[in-house]
């Protein structure tokens, strides 16, 4: 039996092939780097990147709906000169920089593409996976460091792909982050036939499911087959549970994704009808395609995927907010195994309750009663689990760190989303609200307030290590407070235009919708709503900049931080700061639980996981 | 620790040799057997008329086959129960796929026309 | 800095690192080939009677490459059970003959089936014209003895009818492909001159019923066929119906993936002595891995081929 080498202190007599035995060049170190901490750092820069300029996207959607027909101020010049006159046009008193109505499609669907798939799964399942998750298990590296960078890289050619689609003829995909058929197949196919928006959407998420696959095969593996000694699956962190639950999620969920990507591209590009319906009517001519396709059959693949992949959205925000609510009460967490159980349900029901996206579809009563029974039964795992974290607060010493603020603020507002999918969940109630912005508010305080706040957490939280700074509190704190004010802003008044009935996706702001009685709105149109919520984006917007400075700048004049500044008890705080190629200077193993905090008895009020019990001597370990 | 075992460079002993040709028949009769259920396959689709038999015997004889490449080639037969516990889950989100989307062709709206 | 198990196995999960990467690896490829096998039923199950075809494609061919991929399925596997033997002579033996295999499967594919099949023509009849095809459809014959119903016209093009700057012209048509050719300069297309399949010369022969395993090349029979009595027409391309959407693209896919595996293997067939050398159980082990992706590959075909081949 092999015991893990974790350092060169045992100098093996033979030769390894080693590449820290030798100077690494520029390129090897930092670029095309094996080490998971670099490639860690890698997503998550080019993810935060992205979730910026997702946000761009928005603030520019939302200033169109609260000022229909008027051009950008200041920038609209600038923005047409980028983006081209197809997404930005003339408004009706000559100012240049309106974006127009293809425009907002456009910015719509790479919106919600980017966010989703180039922003939060990045962030969130790479970034933090890639840093933190071999350290929390006490491995030198992921099982598979090329296979790790080929994963990065190939997600950075998907980037690339997905950018450069702003910049041919007829912009980028603009049929929707769920890029429905008939319209994606039709849409675009006027201008170049490869080098076109919809085509390059359908390449770039080639390349990023294909990296995401085989990102998932690394944490599987690295998350069985390397935990370190004394690292039983009960004593594993709560985050590398969520991560392990996420991979599978990944691993076999995607696939169909990108059979069913592969088919649209086959509609494009060789006039195969897998989607396209027979008798199709475009601008009072039939279309080239043959016809007797199905456009649901995508919408069945899509959602396939796009179901579980919203659990991978919100798992590791579950993680990082676990370890963060476990670590700043000083407690551990209430009900560790029914929040791995819950994972392991919550994951294995995701696969089945796709459909309810698919409602309006024209099913019939026994499928949609299928999907509408599985569909709340899902909830149920959802509130063991913030239930639990909820409770692991009772009792708690609690520390209000910047980190903390973040994690606790996620429990309501998770909460507000969970339950506003609830009359989305049954048929009946989701006749009346699906396509409406109940929906989009529903699903933004998930992933806003949700996920994008636990991600706010893990960063604030893990920067020390990585980084060997401590972020500024003070600006934190002001960070964390306009954000929280200024999201509210924008998500809460969505739920009332919903409930008014106005439609998602539409150009128009709610015009439609203005002669509505407005009970339900809190006797504001949804025009007016518009403003209120374009303000708080641009003030939300104004608010990460203080966070983009306290980031950058406490790296040079942040507080130094030691090896553990939380006093924290997992593993990864028990390595040097920033922990070096192979991570821990010392053999590990692991003598008790993730969160022994406050042991009655102990010395401390933290009982780290690998440091050996008072009063035995070096006792042995537990057996694997 | 070393993951190295035997060196490189030994001739192979008599029993390993003998070993060997015991695989090489062993797997050149499983080979055969393959063979054996493709032409199977291919007579069952020419003998059976019907639509329905015609499937379910076709089908029969390529999952044989596959049940030997799965179990006897990919060794699937004597594999660690990790992996075992994992297909059956990927099996079960399987048929999900596979089944589920046949509902709709199945379920209607009653009276609607459009079948998608 | 090493990682631990990478040959030699975990105890209590009894596997090697790569050994439990490429299994968690081929499940993502069955959901993958599974949305695609899900497509198939989804779109068979959708079409009309007599628009899903049977008997276009050639089974002792596709028989024949079935045997190849079975064939390099066994000689990988020795390979591996050679390089755990410590007989490298054998191995590269063996692992040559795989990548030859392989590439046998694939030149018959590319070189033979596609190019055969974009070069075999089908017309479509519009319904309301059918009547006056009956000679080469056969559709009175087919109801009396309750067989499907015939739509379509299948042979070799020979000429092209059209108007051409007024004048009707006969041009000898090469390839289906130069009907595209042809519309995209404008040309208004009249009637296309066919060598139609044995299935149309004698719609009424018994022996025509169902395809046979002999595959039969076009008879010499020439059927003129209106262009306005066309719904649509074109060579065997994906376009032509959804059994060729669908065939192409699940054969396309598994091709790419045959590919791969050449493209690994022959990796290691020219650049694994070092490896082997250094480590001979771990290249035993990256050998059992890739022969377990081959492998898979194997079964995929397995089962495409009795699908659209037989089925």
């Amino acid at each position: 039996m092999a015991a893990p080498i974790t350092s060169h202190a045992q100098g093996d007599p033979h030769e390894h092939s080693h590449d820290d035995h030798h100077e690494l060049g520029f390129w090897q170190k930092y670029v095309f780097s094996q080490d998971h901490k670099v490639i860690g750092i890698q997503y998550g820069i080019t993810g935060l990147a992205f979730l910026f300029f997702g946000f761009g996207l928005m603030m520019v959607m939302r200033w169109q709906l609260a000022h229909p027909g008027e051009a950008v101020p200041v920038i609209g010049g600038m923005l047409r000169a980028i983006f081209g006159e197809t997404v930005f046009g003339t408004d009706g008193k000559g100012a240049i920089g309106m974006l127009t109505a293809d425009g907002y499609n456009t910015f719509g669907a790479m919106h919600g593409t980017i966010m989703v798939f180039f922003g939060i799964v990045p962030v969130a399942v790479a970034a933090f996976g890639n840093y933190a998750m071999p350290l929390q298990v006490g491995a030198p590296d992921m099982a598979f460091p090329k296979l790790n960078m080929a994963s990065y890289w190939c997600f950075f050619v998907s980037c690339v792909i997905m950018l450069s689609s702003f910049f041919v003829a007829g912009s980028a995909a603009k049929s929707g982050w769920t890029s429905y058929p008939p319209l994606s197949v039709l849409a675009d196919s006027g201008h170049h036939a490869f080098f076109n928006g919809q085509t390059l959407w359908l390449l770039g998420m080639v390349f990023n499911i294909t990296a995401s696959l085989l990102g998932s095969v690394n944490t599987i593996v690295t998350i069985v087959q390397l935990r370190a000694p004394g690292m039983t699956w009960m004593r594993m962190p709560f985050f590398c549970w969520t991560q392990l639950v996420t991979a599978f999620l990944l691993l076999l969920a995607f696939p169909p994704l990108e059979a069913a990507g592969f088919m649209q591209l086959f509609d494009r590009a060789f006039g195969t009808s897998f989607f396209m319906p027979s008798g199709l009517i475009v601008g009072g001519a039939a279309t080239q395609w043959a016809g007797g396709g199905s456009p649901v059959l995508w919408q069945h693949l899509f959602w396939f995927l796009a179901h579980p992949e919203v659990y991978v959205l919100i798992l590791p925000a579950l993680g990082m907010v676990g370890e963060i609510i476990a670590n700043n009460t000083r407690k551990p967490l209430y009900g560790y195994k029914a929040m791995v159980g819950a994972i392991f349900v919550l994951g294995f029901l995701s696969f089945v309750v796709w459909a309810h996206h698919m409602y309006m579809t024209g099913m019939g009563a026994r499928v949609a009663a299928f999907f509408q029974t599985t569909t709340v039964m899902i909830s149920i795992p959802s509130v063991i689990l913030i239930t639990a974290l909820l409770l692991s607060l009772w009792g708690g010493s609690i520390r209000f760190t910047v980190p903390m603020l973040f994690a606790t603020t996620f429990l309501p507002m998770f909460g507000i989303g969970g339950l506003t999918g609830i009359p989305l969940a049954f048929n009946a109630t989701d006749l009346y609200l699906h396509d409406t912005y109940y929906v989009i508010g529903h699903f933004h305080y998930v992933v806003a307030p949700g996920t994008i706040f636990a991600i706010f957490a893990g960063i604030y939280y893990w920067y020390p290590k990585a980084t060997g700074r401590m972020m500024s509190e003070f600006l934190g704190k002001l960070h964390f407070w306009l954000s929280l004010v200024f999201i509210n802003g924008i998500f809460f008044p969505m739920f009332l235009q919903g409930m008014l009935g106005m439609h998602r996706r539409w150009y128009d702001g709610g015009a439609t919708y203005e002669g509505l009685s407005h009970a339900y709105s809190l006797g504001k149109t949804g025009l007016e709503w518009n403003s209120f919520m374009a303000t708080s984006a641009f003030l939300l917007g104004a608010a990460q900049l203080i966070f983009i400075y306290n980031f950058f700048g406490s790296l040079f004049t942040g507080k130094k931080a030691g090896r553990n500044p939380w006093d924290s008890t997992t593993l990864e705080w028990d390595t040097p700061t920033p922990p070096p190629h192979g991570n821990f200077d010392k053999e590990i193993t692991v003598y008790r639980g993730p969160y022994e905090y406050s042991v009655p008895g102990a010395s401390k009020d933290f009982s780290p996981q690998s440091e050996p019990p008072e009063n035995e001597p070096a006792a042995a370990p537990a057996k694997h | 620790m070393s993951d190295i075992t035997a060196p490189a460079n030994e001739t192979p002993s008599a029993e390993n040799v003998e070993a060997f040709n015991r695989h090489l028949k062993g797997y050149v009769f499983i080979g055969g057997l393959q063979v054996l259920f493709t032409f199977v396959a291919v007579i069952f689709s020419f003998v059976f008329t019907e639509t329905a038999t015609k499937m379910s015997a076709v089908l029969l004889a390529a999952s044989i086959n596959a049940a030997i490449v799965a179990f006897i080639q990919m060794h699937l037969k004597g594999e660690k129960p990790f992996i075992w516990r994992f297909l059956y889950f990927t099996a079960i989100f399987f048929f999900f796929l596979f089944f589920l989307t046949l509902l709709h062709h199945g379920d209607p709206i009653a009276g609607s026309v459009i079948h998608y | 800095m090493e990682i631990p198990y990478t040959v030699s196995s975990r105890p209590d999960t009894g596997l090697y690192n790569a050994k439990l990467g490429v299994w968690l690896f081929l499940a993502s490829e069955v959901m993958l080939f599974g949305g695609l096998f899900s497509a198939y039923v989804f779109l068979r199950l959708g079409a009309e009677d007599g628009y899903w075809p049977q008997g276009l494609l050639d089974v002792p061919v596709g028989t024949l490459n079935t045997i190849i991929l079975i064939a390099s399925s066994i000689t990988i596997v020795l390979g591996w059970a050679s390089l755990k033997m410590r007989q490298y002579a054998k191995y590269k033996l063996f692992l040559l003959s795989t990548i030859l295999l392989g590439l046998l499967f694939l030149v018959i594919k590319l070189g033979y089936e596609y190019p055969a099949k974009f070069s075999h023509f089908g017309a479509f009849i519009k319904k309301e014209s059918l009547a006056e095809y009956e000679a080469y459809l056969g559709n009175q014959y087919a109801k009396d003895k309750g067989l499907v119903p015939r739509y379509e016209i299948t042979g070799h093009l020979h000429e092209i009818e059209v108007i051409r700057d007024g004048k009707r012209e006969e041009i000898l048509a090469h390839s289906p492909s130069d009907i595209d050719r042809l519309r995209a300069q404008g040309v208004q297309i009249e009637a296309y001159k066919v060598a139609v399949d044995r299935r149309n010369a004698e719609p009424t022969n018994p022996a025509n019923d169902r395809p046979s395993f002999i595959y039969h090349g076009s008879t010499e029979k020439i059927v003129t066929i209106h262009a306005k009595d066309v719904e649509r027409a074109s060579a065997f391309v994906p376009k032509h119906s959804q059994f060729f959407a669908i065939y192409f693209a699940i054969t396309g896919l598994h091709g790419l993936h045959i590919v791969g595996g050449l493209l690994v293997f022959g990796y290691f067939f020219f650049f694994g002595h070092t490896l082997y050398r250094k480590n001979p159980e771990q290249m035993a082990n990256r050998i059992e891995v890739a022969g377990l992706y081959w492998h898979f590959v194997d079964l995929v075909w397995v089962f495409v081929f009795p699908v659209f081949y037989l089925l």
